[in-house]
């Protein structure tokens, strides 16, 4: 491939890595906030996804406009297809994550249960920021047994976080059960923490993207 | 888009404006009104089906056309203010400053060395001795193909590799130190790798030299050009940048060929 096509490519990889680090940054920032039970300083953070929407439409258009202009093949054909679903994984990513932080914010009072909360809640994020943070690594390998890894990686912490949403889940229906007038602030608290469970979801699609760009075979994404 | 005209660029330098050209081959009027401006140090590519004038079209860039003498034109081609169909204008000094490199690749039945030297001895450019050899060296390099045959100079030409061969005759063209290359199907002849050799030639020797191909590959075009001219039944249809052109062609006829609906 020529010089142009391999800059264009660059190009993208980078765009896509800047609105997966937003991502990630903002993850890394609320967990921080949760683990130091500074709540009310979740409002501080910066996460636009109508900017990202924006800097993923710029990303798509490049992406046409490479298809077009250079036809790429075989690795380099599922790459760009590849970059082409991951923005949009990475845009309901950004989504989620800003609802996490915006409901969880508004919900969460020293009313709950906090410490029941919060024992599921920083683990379950953890896992969400973990298994975003190995999918958009897995994206500049070039090594098969690193991307493998990584992608294991990502499946392990997307299923931590399924069972650790279900059983959050279980114990606030039986907190709601005891008190429920707190019921809708318990609720909210539940719809921010399946918010941090989908995330995981999004970086098992964008791993498994990223497996399909390099390895090939089939596109499959969860 | 109306046929035959163009969309204006964009805060480029004007290398080549042609206006009005018409050309008839006897009574056939094989090109109708082009107007278009080509732009310096910018890859341009005349793309369409066969029989469009597209290689009419390039080959009045250098009046090459002057060579038949059933030819007709009328219009200009203007460059760095020149026109150079005005009546005091010696075709040969035009060719020295717009170089062409053709489909087939056609070295002299002389050496490397001198298939690159002959050209600029003969215009006076530089003298036989370390003058000449320095230009040989520099034309080779640019042309990529100096470290191949740096230890073979006094091989003959025609016992390169058709893709070596190719870039010997654009090391030809350079030496003579042109303005404009006009290339003419500069790969069809080539293999895969050479061609990819060719391409990745032609986005260096943009930097120093404005470019101008004709091309049925579509996506040769689409790789390696800044501007794209399509060309059908003698007319200009389309002309634009080269995403536009392939991503959102203004005029049905460019789309319909460039998806292979016809041509």
């Amino acid at each position: 491939m020529l010089k142009t096509y391999e800059e264009k490519r660059n190009n993208i990889k980078e765009e896509i890595e800047f609105i997966g680090n937003s991502v990630i940054d903002a993850l890394e920032s609320s967990l921080k906030m949760l683990k130091n039970d500074d709540i009310s300083t979740l409002k501080e953070i910066d996460l636009s996804v109508k900017k990202l929407s924006n800097k993923s439409n710029e990303i798509d258009n490049l992406i046409v406009t490479t298809l077009a202009l250079y036809s790429p093949e075989a690795k380099d054909l599922r790459q760009m297809i590849s970059y082409l679903k991951i923005t949009n994984e990475l845009i309901r990513a950004a989504s989620n994550v800003k609802g996490f932080i915006k409901i969880f914010r508004k919900a969460f009072c020293e009313d709950l249960n906090t410490n029941t909360i919060l024992e599921f809640t920083i683990p379950l994020h953890k896992s969400a920021l973990l298994s975003l943070r190995s999918a958009m690594a897995m994206i500049d390998q070039e090594n098969d047994n690193n991307i493998e890894e990584k992608y294991h990686k990502v499946i392990v912490e997307e299923s931590k976080a399924n069972d650790l949403y279900a059983m959050v889940e279980k114990n606030i229906l039986k907190l709601i059960s005891k008190n429920l007038e707190l019921s809708k602030e318990y609720f909210d608290i539940l719809s921010s923490l399946r918010r941090l469970e989908r995330t995981a979801d999004r970086a098992s699609s964008i791993a498994s993207l990223a497996l399909f760009a390099h390895i090939g075979g089939d596109i499959m994404q969860s | 888009m109306v046929e035959g005209k163009i969309k204006m660029s964009k805060n480029n330098k004007i290398k080549v404006k042609v206006e009005e050209l018409n050309l008839w081959y006897g009574q056939n009027h094989a090109l109708h009104g082009i107007s278009t401006d080509i732009y310096e140090n910018k890859i341009t590519a005349l793309i369409g089906p066969s029989g469009c004038g597209k290689s009419t079209f390039l080959r009045c860039l250098n009046r090459m056309n002057d060579l038949i003498s059933s030819v007709k034109i009328d219009g200009s081609v203007v460059i760095d203010k020149k026109n150079i169909y005005d009546k005091d204008i010696d075709e040969v000094s035009v060719r020295k400053k717009i170089g062409m490199v053709f489909q087939q690749p056609n070295p002299f039945p002389k050496s490397i060395y001198e298939n690159v030297a002959y050209a600029p001895i003969k215009h006076g450019i530089v003298a036989k001795g370390k003058e000449c050899d320095e230009l040989v060296e520099h034309s080779l390099r640019k042309s990529g193909l100096w470290d191949e045959v740096k230890d073979k100079l006094n091989d003959p030409g025609t016992s390169l590799s058709g893709g070596q061969q190719q870039r010997l005759c654009i090391a030809r063209t350079i030496a003579v130190k042109p303005e404009v290359i006009l290339m003419d199907e500069p790969t069809s002849a080539l293999d895969p790798i050479s061609t990819e050799k060719i391409e990745a030639l032609m986005l260096e020797l943009k930097k120093d030299y404005t470019i101008i191909t004709v091309t049925h590959n579509m996506q040769q075009a689409a790789r390696v050009a800044d501007y794209t001219a399509f060309f059908h039944l003698g007319k200009l249809i389309e002309y634009d940048e080269t995403e536009t052109i392939f991503v959102n062609p203004s005029n049905k006829k460019t789309e319909d060929y460039i998806t292979g609906r016809f041509g």
